[in-house]
């Protein structure tokens, strides 16, 4: 009896199995597409993520559902994603830049970036560095002066980013200054203590609420660690600007399985693009101090590989520090 | 106060209308289902429901989170106390009396005082919620890494005492829990700790899981272990439902005593709901004339904590609208709903959107009434779960566990967890070990290292700097008075001789 | 208390004190740092540190308290709800392995099966297709009204179709 049971459950399995060939022969997308968040919920990428769901369900006439798979700055959610079939129902949202960059930092095995097929870039966000309005120090320049004259004083923190953080003590390494490190675990941790003042300065990214507060003039903004601009604050300098050899690159964006094929691909491309340049989706990231911007695939991952690829050199350039 | 009352009377106009009463009620119904079903809870639920909350205007998306936030608070503790199965860290607490209280038969009064001391919290917090936000919106940047550091470890010393056991077991219980918590990628140094080449170690040792293991599935081994004859639960009359006068009495002040504790740890950002949790337990247990009921399914211990937890989670939303810095995963996805309409966060939101503000609080509370409404009659379906034949619901239970903690992340690591903790907790209950304090330090370990790492480096290394803060100072008074004072009177018995009838509990202490 | 309690009390205390020696050793190598600037091994080798000496104190504690007693007869019983333990834990852990081969209602159909045939043998119809029952109920609410992206082949499509 219990054998019988058995060869039927073994029968339905290779029925539901059979059945699915046909259906994922038919025209992408043909059922629920899923994209992995390697960040946690509620966070810039989870948000932006889910409003696109909403909008690529409404181009594609599929549900899209999201799923967290935070941990280790975005290189979970990127392996599992890497994990699943290369059929474009399974799309790692994010900034790649950063789940790209990150395994240098922890000494980890960096990423073949070939196992990646990257669909097309959303947005860049930069890093700011902010201060309270009561320092002595006003400009980024001023900044430099005190922390050279007050060694061992002065206490940065960062809002999670180890690059951005990084870039920082690059400075330190060329303008010799000796200054006291935090790390906080999410923008809105950092947020907290630089308004709060238990820490003299501090590096988070645009959109987080120590740049709404920089916005209402309750910080002070010192210097853009990325490349770009930076939205509502037109006159700041980046650090490449000022002379500073290594900048942070933060670049949001869609990737895939590499092998996934090409026309799935582009399905998801054209997609994005249309997303993007929607007008209510282009309102309300801009509301949220993001610009958003559309490179399609090549593009993208042209940009990826560009910045990564000073990562090594940062952390080879840093290494004076820790004597 | 005038043109307070006034806001607040045109925040009940805008929350009576039909549309938003209608989402509140969605809201609260859905926030009932995910609470209920341990995984998910109100995060995911709300995340979830991020894009859908793009076809509506930004009030009844913030009525909807409300009630589903409010709703899965109420919906948790269901089952804590009828499965033993915590589906979140602020639970944990009830299941170790509400539980008991279901194997005596006293399962539906639990629910029903917790549902009516979820309400109390509510409508204190919701209260407390506006005098905050108005006066004292800066009250969360008081707390710097070294204030942090002094709550988790005021809140580690309370957690030594929660259980009755002997302190070395209790001990051993937090710094396993403590040692479990630094599994994984510790985010200050990008490093892997203890993952032994595990890549999916490096996300860390997630605590529903282990919760769900040593709670659930321990005690579903446990059952199975004992083959007594089930305990049919059978018809159960409306009067066995309700809680007995006495219990009323013996419940009230501790729900009063819970909110407000609740609500004033809950202002500090963090893990405070969970520390509110036990913190109460311990208060209700101290100043209790009965003591020894503890552990043993004491109706004070479910009424103070489930208030005290419904009451801190209330503060969370302060920093958020006073601020627009989210404390928690929940209200980032508040956040970011607040964002995806175009309206920017932080200190002028509660000015420049007067309406939704009001309207918003106003909600909370029609919500919460709801929710009571709501709950009361469900608290009759729910214990006819316990009427589920035992080789059913067993089964079930196993089953709720393995999706719950699956729909989280999607992750096998998970429910290998599951059932590697399942067998652990097991062990640990069959020689005596109780896992709560392991699973409440699981959820403040974190907090204590980050916090301790963090005040370091921003002090450069000087200890006095750590404590001689005024905030610091007196959360370590208060730890060691708590703990000082029974050791003191231990030492002078005479001081004050122990109750007749109660067994000297302190002698079992190592 | 019997003989084997006493012999499991013993056992975890060992595996307590295994579970502190191996958290220990491995804590040593990562970097403790300096006061001002804390590295990642600070906080797990004092928690290790504190964890040896508490489980130590404990296995000796357990050593001295355990003594021969009577031992009462409850071993007879125990046979088959140990079948029970084992595969109620199998259960769980072979579910992890077979949910994506197998798809969740498959799957999880499965694991309801195994567990349900433990418990109430003798009926075996009646448990499949509750198990069937059980595992479209769980699919049905987790994946249609929560969302939740549950692995899913054709079956589960089927079922997503339905009850749209």
């Amino acid at each position: 009896m219990r054998r019988g049971i058995i060869a039927l459950l073994a029968a339905v399995a290779v029925w539901s199995h059979g059945g699915a060939q046909p259906v994922a022969a038919e025209k992408y997308p043909s059922r629920p597409i899923t994209f992995v968040v390697p960040w946690g919920a509620g966070g810039m990428t989870d948000v932006t993520a889910r409003l696109f769901a909403e909008k690529f369900k409404e181009a594609l006439g599929q549900p899209v559902l999201v799923t967290n798979k935070p941990g280790a700055s975005g290189i979970l959610g990127l392996k599992y994603a890497l994990g699943q079939k290369a059929d474009g129902y399974t799309v790692v949202v994010g900034p790649m830049t950063e789940a790209l960059a990150s395994p240098y930092f922890q000494g980890a095995e960096p990423y073949d970036i070939k196992d990646l097929s990257f669909v097309a870039s959303y947005m860049p966000q930069e890093r700011v560095l902010f201060t309270t309005p009561d320092k002595p120090y006003k400009t980024f320049q001023e900044f430099i002066e005190y922390a050279r004259k007050h060694p061992g004083t002065i206490s940065v923190g960062s809002g999670g980013a180890q690059w951005a953080l990084e870039v920082l003590k690059s400075i330190a390494v060329k303008e010799g200054l000796k200054m006291k490190y935090v790390m906080f675990k999410s923008g809105g941790e950092a947020s907290t203590a630089i308004l709060g003042k238990h820490v003299d300065v501090c590096e988070t990214g645009t959109g987080t609420p120590a740049y709404q507060a920089a916005r209402d003039g309750k910080l002070t903004l010192l210097v853009d660690l990325g490349s770009e601009t930076v939205p509502f604050f037109p006159q700041a300098k980046t650090v490449k600007q000022l002379g500073y050899p290594f900048s942070t690159v933060v670049e949001y964006g869609l990737a895939v399985r590499a092998g996934t094929p090409e026309d799935v691909r582009k399905t998801l491309e054209d997609t994005l693009r249309k997303v993007v340049t929607d007008p209510v989706v282009k309102d309300r990231l801009a509301a949220m101090g993001l610009t958003p911007r559309f490179l399609d695939g090549k593009s993208y991952e042209k940009l990826v590989v560009e910045a990564v690829k000073s990562v090594p050199e940062l952390i080879e350039h840093n290494k004076a520090l820790q004597e | 106060m005038l043109d307070i009352a006034q806001s607040l009377g045109a925040g009940f106009a805008t929350a009576l209308t039909p549309l938003y009463l209608y989402y509140a009620l969605l809201g609260t119904i859905l926030g009932t289902i995910t609470g209920v079903l341990p995984g998910l809870g109100p995060l995911g639920a709300m995340a979830i429901l991020l894009g859908f909350t793009l076809t509506m205007d930004p009030t009844g998306a913030m009525i909807l989170f409300a009630g589903i936030y409010y709703g899965a608070m109420y919906g948790g503790s269901t089952t804590s106390i009828l499965l033993n199965i915590p589906g979140e860290a602020a639970s944990v607490v009830t299941c170790i009396d509400g539980y008991k209280m279901t194997q005596k038969g006293r399962g539906g009064a639990a629910l029903t005082i917790a549902a009516v001391g979820s309400f109390i919290a509510g409508t204190i917090s919701i209260l407390g919620l506006i005098v905050v936000a108005l006066f004292l919106s800066d009250i969360a940047l008081r707390f710097g890494p070294p204030e942090f550091l002094a709550i988790g470890v005021a809140g580690l010393i309370l957690l030594m005492r929660l259980t009755g056991g002997p302190l070395l077991q209790s001990l051993i219980m937090i710094l396993v829990g403590m040692a479990l918590a630094t599994v994984g990628v510790d985010f200050l140094t990008g490093l892997e700790r203890f993952t032994y080449g595990i890549a999916e170690l490096g996300q860390g040792l997630e605590f529903l899981p282990v919760a769900m293991g040593v709670f659930g599935i321990a005690e579903v081994l446990t059952t199975v272990q004992d083959r007594q004859v089930p305990r049919k639960v059978g018809r159960v009359s409306m009067k066995e439902l309700l809680p007995t006068r006495t219990e009323w009495k013996r419940s009230v002040p501790p729900m009063l005593r819970g909110s407000g504790l609740g609500f004033l740890l809950g202002l500090v950002p963090g893990p405070s709901p969970v520390i509110a949790t036990f913190t109460s337990y311990i208060v209700e247990k101290k100043i209790s004339r009965r003591p020894e009921e503890f552990g043993h399914g004491a109706i004070e211990a479910v009424a103070g904590p489930e208030a005290a937890n419904n009451a801190a989670v209330g503060g969370a939303y302060v920093p958020l609208f006073a601020l627009g810095i989210p404390f928690t995963p929940a209200m980032a996805v508040v956040l970011g709903a607040l964002m995806l309409h175009g309206l920017t966060p932080g200190p002028n939101l509660i000015r420049a959107q007067a309406d939704l503000f009001w309207a918003v609080i106003a909600s909370m509370y029609i919500g919460n009434l709801m929710l009571l409404l709501l709950n009361l009659p469900l608290v009759n379906v729910f214990v006819s779960i316990l009427r589920i034949p035992r080789h059913i619901l067993l089964p079930t239970i196993v089953l709720i566990c393995l999706v719950g903690v699956y729909s989280v992340n999607a992750s096998p690591l998970d429910l290998l967890l599951l059932a590697i903790f399942g067998f652990v907790g097991y062990v640990l209950r069959e020689v005596g070990f109780q896992p709560a304090p392991l699973i409440l330090a699981m959820v403040i370990g974190p907090m204590i290292e980050t916090s301790l790492r963090q005040s370091l480096s921003i002090t450069g290394g000087n200890l006095a700097d750590i404590v001689f803060r005024p905030i610091c100072l007196t959360m370590y008074a208060i730890a060691s008075l708590a703990f000082v004072v029974p050791l003191a009177l231990r030492w002078f018995p005479r001081a004050r001789p122990a109750a007749p009838g109660v067994p000297d509990r302190a002698a079992d202490d190592v | 208390m019997t003989a084997t309690r006493d012999r499991l009390q013993v056992a975890a205390a060992v595996a307590l004190l295994a579970f502190a020696l191996v958290y220990f050793l491995s804590a040593l190598p990562l970097s403790m740092g300096t006061p001002g600037r804390p590295g990642p091994g600070l906080v797990p080798a004092v928690i290790g540190g504190l964890l040896v000496l508490c489980t130590s104190a404990h296995l000796v504690h357990t050593l001295r308290r355990s003594r021969p007693r009577p031992a009462a007869d409850t071993a007879a019983p125990a046979r088959r709800n140990r079948l029970a333990i084992v595969g109620i834990l199998a259960s769980t852990i072979v579910y992890p392995l077979i949910l994506e081969p197998l798809k969740f209602l498959l799957a999880t159909a499965a694991v309801a099966f195994v567990m349900l045939v433990l418990l109430s043998p003798g009926r075996p119809i009646f448990s499949l297709f509750l198990a069937l029952g059980m595992a479209v109920t769980f699919f049905v609410v987790f994946s249609r009204l929560l969302g939740v992206a549950l692995p899913g082949g054709a079956l589960e499509h089927l079922v997503f179709q339905i009850v749209r």
